[in-house]
């Protein structure tokens, strides 16, 4: 039921992200829903479910993105185990290490992103004040996320 | 506790590398399933998010809408019997084509879709359409929208397809200036701006001159309006010339674009 759960908060998020982004980008914001799920997860659940979660949020991202397959899938395992070996020395259920996950987990994903597009040939994203404005908007989603997936663990 | 981490880390390790090892036709087959299970869920949300602008925009002008309707029904009688003098012109102008054994003027037919989506990860880079193999799309087929070309479908499922945008770094199309017929290659840039790389070094081409499609390449028909020049400098070690190129279509605003679907011989549209 957790789990049906999850991944229905998850296909939420990826639609929410693909159809909303036109009022986004008209209030010139960037936000990225299913990496924030993946991390709000991983500061909650056992590892496993972590694994499951962010190949799910990565299959989602990559199939509503003309980017190459399996990149996301690969940016989120990286970052939600990454988060599940550091979350021992957080206070995960305080609202700044939530927002400070978020914020260092949306740079760290654009390194990964870049290095997975230099490695494959891909253009680079270079707009470093896009990316950190995107950061700072997935540190503020991040506390009320994390209700939600706290209610769904629970 | 240390040993269980370093196993969860060599399985996400072991995940990640298959991930990335995945053929690109079993990939595909994953993405179209994904993407097609997800389109009834993104035309839903489109036409909620839709509807706070539309209300707000019924409240605040219901007065005047009143009187423009009143204008309107009388604009609608007078069109509807120019509308009718105009279809008896139409089949007289198809009666006489025929007889001089004339060929249909246009090889496409627009297909209206709506844009239901955008990318997940560089919004700039592809769009979801509501349109998809059912309806006729297929791979390379050419998007524009009333005031220039979008992109090309570059993914199908049944009903929805990704158009890769022309501000896609990923982008690459022939163009040329409509006065000086100087060509070059239009490429994306992620922003809200193309760039003309490869004029000739001396390139006439200057502020304003519009940019249209080569036809080069086989994928873009010739012709299409692609932007309009902001400025023209000098490329990389001075061997060619790049122009920026404002594009035609509004990018940030795109609700509805046009499919161009190839006519067959006979005029019919190839499905």
């Amino acid at each position: 039921m957790r789990a049906l759960l999850g991944i229905f908060i998850l296909i939420l998020a990826a639609s929410a992200q693909s159809s909303g982004a036109l009022v986004f980008s008209r209030m010139h914001v960037g936000v990225d829903f299913l990496l924030v799920c993946c991390i709000c997860c991983a500061l909650l659940a056992g590892e496993g479910a972590v694994l499951a979660v962010a190949v799910c949020a990565g299959l989602f991202k990559d199939a509503l993105s003309s980017d190459v397959a399996g990149h996301s899938v690969a940016v989120f395992v990286a970052i939600s185990l990454m988060i599940c070996v550091i979350r021992s020395r957080l206070w995960v259920i305080h609202w700044s290490a939530q927002a400070g996950c978020a914020f260092a987990g949306t740079l760290c994903a654009w390194m990964l992103y870049n290095l997975l597009a230099k490695a494959w040939g891909q253009p680079l994203e270079w707009a470093i004040g896009a990316v950190v404005s995107r950061a700072c908007v997935n540190a503020c989603i991040a506390p009320p996320l994390f209700r939600i997936w706290l209610a769904v663990v629970r | 506790m240390r040993s269980r981490g370093i196993t969860w880390l060599i399985i996400g390790a072991a995940v990640v590398s298959l991930f990335l090892t995945i053929p690109p036709w079993i990939s595909s087959v994953w993405r179209v399933k994904l993407m097609q299970a997800f389109s009834p869920l993104l035309a839903c949300e489109r036409h909620v998010l839709a509807l706070p602008s539309a209300a707000r925009t019924a409240w605040h002008e219901r007065g005047r809408l009143a009187t423009e309707n009143q204008a309107l029904r009388g604009k609608v009688a007078e069109l509807s019997r120019d509308l009718r003098d105009l279809r008896d012109l139409k089949d007289e102008n198809n009666r006489l084509r025929s007889l001089l054994n004339f060929k249909e003027k246009s090889a496409y037919a627009l297909m209206p879709a709506e844009v239901i989506g955008r990318d997940t990860h560089q919004w700039n880079n592809s769009i979801l359409i509501d349109k998809g193999i059912r309806d006729g799309v297929r791979n390379e087929m050419v998007v524009v929208c009333e005031t220039g070309v979008v992109g090309k479908v570059i993914e199908t499922a049944p009903s929805i397809s990704t158009v890769l945008l022309l501000l896609s770094a990923q982008s690459k199309l022939g163009g040329i200036v409509e006065k000086t017929r100087e060509m070059g290659i239009v490429e994306g840039t992620l922003f809200h701006a193309l760039r003309l790389i490869y004029l000739p070094r001396q390139a006439a081409a200057k502020k304003g001159d519009r940019v249209l499609t080569s036809g080069l390449g086989g994928v873009y028909p010739k012709g299409l309006l692609i932007g309009v020049c902001t400025g023209v400098y000098e490329g990389e070690n001075g061997l060619y010339s790049c122009a920026d190129v404002l594009p035609g279509a509004d990018f940030s605003r795109l609700e509805e674009v046009f499919v161009l679907i190839p006519r067959m011989e006979g005029g019919d549209i190839t499905r």
